[in-house]
């Protein structure tokens, strides 16, 4: 599955970081370093196993570590409304 | 363009060992950042909150001054800030903590702007503006203008005239306008003489953006034009100084502005004394004595509302700390 980002979900990044802004609530979201590769996988059209690839190689951690990881941050994400299944 | 910012560079490296707070205070602290990186040198944690702060903000404002242009009918001109941060190389570069808006009714705007949902802030009376507004839960201070902020001993351009010739702004923000570069560098001159002469690295590096590529010869007609005819030459001479050919070292960077190529914050005594000589730039004789005493007349004097004990307990205390490092907020911050 890929995601997007909705229209009134703004974001940016600083060094390795992630910004996000919600539009409808005006609420911040900070994401670090591993969330910000997460992050960036999916925006750019990644499925979570491709972010988990991701994590795995930048953070030498082991995949199953990593997918777990990106599973719950982007069901935190999707249920925060701040992405959202791409349309097929 | 990329001279600006290799002079700017040089400034940096040639100060040795920047404090963090220095940096803060003449605003450049982003850009050096960006410099200690380029080296491979640790960057401070204050400049790394400024960073993050810096990065809210360019998500923010946006989304501000849309919601400002869907309250309010008639032009917006939008000043400085994110205006002026559209023409860095990142506009994350250049922080700022207002949104400052040039409106026909700024009396009006704030009311329709309270209506639309904007707060409030009550703070002391500034006559260039209204008091401060914000948006519950967002990062930035919008402040609508009676009249754009000016040399005090000045009258600026006419709202009229500005409105005559705005023109779209660099931020991209549909319906919202802006001066174009040569107005808008000889307003980001005004506003930073306002407080001091030369007061901080940050707003050199403005000007010289805002300016870059324009005709100098046309740049002077209209900042004689407009009266700052002398302002306008020493803040020049003095980019050129910093930025372009540090062999053209200037009097004022060797004398009452040697904060700017040490980049230190003045001192309390270097604060109040360069406030005082402001009016020495004024275009005539007779106004420039006027503009001196009423510069020192307001350094002196109250702020409105305050009683005078409290006024002479911050004399006595400016006194104690006469070679201190001055605070980096100025009497209408």
């Amino acid at each position: 599955m890929s995601f997007r980002v909705p229209d009134h979900v703004h974001h940016r990044g600083v060094h390795g970081e992630v910004v996000i802004l919600d539009t409808k609530t005006d609420r911040y979201l900070g994401l670090n370093s591993s969330g910000a590769v997460i992050w960036e996988a999916l925006v750019n059209g990644g499925s979570p196993a491709d972010a988990a690839d991701r994590v795995a190689e930048r953070f030498v951690v082991s995949k199953d570590v990593a997918q777990h990881d990106v599973d719950a941050l982007v069901q935190d994400l999707v249920r925060l409304r701040l992405l959202e299944p791409a349309q097929m | 363009m990329n001279a600006i910012w290799d002079g700017l560079d040089r400034v940096l490296d040639d100060a040795h060992d920047v404090a963090p707070v220095d940096a803060v205070a003449h605003g450049v602290h982003l850009l050096a950042a960006r410099r200690w990186r380029a080296q491979g040198r640790p960057v401070p944690i204050e400049w790394l909150a400024g960073e993050r702060a810096a990065t809210v903000l360019a998500l923010t404002f946006p989304v501000l001054l849309a919601r400002i242009r869907a309250a309010l009918d008639g032009p917006i001109i939008l000043l400085k800030g994110p205006e002026v941060a559209a023409h860095y190389p990142d506009p994350a570069l250049r922080a700022y903590g207002d949104l400052d808006i040039l409106v026909p009714d700024a009396a009006a705007a704030q009311r329709q702007l309270v209506a639309a949902g904007f707060i409030e802030l009550i703070d002391y009376e500034i006559a260039h503006q209204q008091h401060p507004l914000m948006w519950r839960g967002m990062q930035l201070l919008i402040e609508v203008h009676n009249f754009p902020s000016w040399l005090r001993w000045m009258t600026p351009p006419s709202n009229e005239r500005l409105f005559e010739i705005a023109a779209p702004s660099a931020t991209g923000v549909c319906g919202i306008d802006t001066l174009p570069r040569p107005e808008h560098a000889l307003l980001m001159a005004a506003h930073s003489w306002r407080h001091t002469p030369l007061r901080r690295l940050i707003d050199l590096v403005d000007v010289a953006v805002m300016a870059d590529g324009l005709s100098p010869d046309c740049l002077a007609d209209l900042a004689a034009e407009w009266g700052l005819g002398p302002v306008w030459a020493t803040t020049v001479q003095t980019i050129d100084a910093l930025f372009i050919d540090p062999s053209r070292r200037s009097l004022p960077l060797r004398t009452w502005a040697r904060h700017l190529p040490a980049v230190r914050d003045r001192t309390v005594v270097e604060k109040h004394v360069t406030y005082w000589i402001g009016g020495f730039w004024a275009p005539t004789p007779m106004a420039k004595m006027k503009a001196t005493a009423a510069l020192v007349g307001d350094d002196l004097s109250p702020l409105r509302g305050e009683p005078w004990r409290s006024k002479m307990t911050r004399i006595g205390r400016a006194a104690r700390h006469a070679f201190d490092r001055a605070t980096p907020r100025s009497r209408d911050d």
